[in-house]
């Protein structure tokens, strides 16, 4: 089955972005396809390459990487609501005027309508509440 | 209801809950101007978001009440929410903004079966 992961809680503070990482390992495993993990509310803080966790903790910003790098899943963040909580790339940096991002590929900035789209093209939207 | 299309988003956080009302009428208005068929059910402490009587204030929060005002615009007439979850509330029928509609267990798990796509936030 083709899947797509909704995730809305926040890296640390929430269960739902170790958990939707545990799904994705399942699924892929299991010889499922995975297109795309959509961030939407708290959960855009996933998409910052600024996180910077204790050694001694799972690095979540690089196990999204890895599942970028080792499966080919596209990071969808949801735009409106990643630039309200800080989360920016260089693009948008630059249209707003502010000094500095942290959001860079293979994360990619885009709107709710893609989430919409995902769920028309995937056979399932698993969601990750906070 | 039993559009094929239909997409069914499950709305359960109260106004001024942080902004996740908001984030999750987004979605609603998104779906909407995408032209896809866009059914709102209010649950849990969801359903205070349809009441009519909401002022802006203290919290600082940008109020919900006026988007769920001008749902109608986007062609959702319908606010679907829970009897049970009113109740429970200590709301009754007609405490809520014009296009409301009650819906018993039932009715809800219906609602939720021939939904094609469903969205719970």
């Amino acid at each position: 089955m083709r899947y797509a992961l909704l995730v809305m809680g926040a890296p640390y503070s929430s269960q739902a972005p170790h958990s939707a990482l545990r799904f994705a390992d399942a699924l892929l495993t299991q010889g499922h396809t995975l297109d795309s993990v959509f961030f939407y509310q708290d959960g855009v803080h996933n998409a910052s390459f600024l996180l910077t966790p204790p050694q001694d903790e799972d690095n979540l910003y690089l196990q999204w990487l890895a599942l970028h790098d080792g499966h080919g899943v596209q990071l969808d963040v949801c735009i409106a609501a990643a630039l309200r909580r800080g989360l920016l790339n260089e693009a948008e940096a630059r249209r707003h005027g502010q000094r500095g991002h942290n959001v860079a590929a293979p994360f990619e900035l885009t709107g709710l309508g893609q989430l919409l789209e995902l769920q028309q093209r995937c056979d399932r939207v698993i969601t990750f509440a906070a | 209801m039993s559009q094929s299309d239909t997409l069914l988003i499950v709305i359960r956080s109260a106004p001024h809950d942080g902004i996740r009302l908001r984030e999750s009428l987004d979605v609603l208005l998104v779906g909407a101007a995408f032209g896809r068929s866009v059914v709102p059910l209010f649950m849990g402490q969801g359903v205070l978001a349809l009441l009519p009587d909401q002022k802006p204030g203290a919290p600082g929060q940008k109020p919900t009440l006026p988007i769920i005002q001008m749902l109608e615009m986007y062609d959702i007439d319908t606010l679907y929410l829970s009897d049970d979850d009113a109740k429970a509330q200590g709301l009754a029928p007609t405490d809520f903004v014009t296009g409301a509609r009650m819906l018993d267990a039932g009715q809800i798990q219906a609602l939720l079966h021939d939904a094609r796509h469903v969205l719970t936030f």
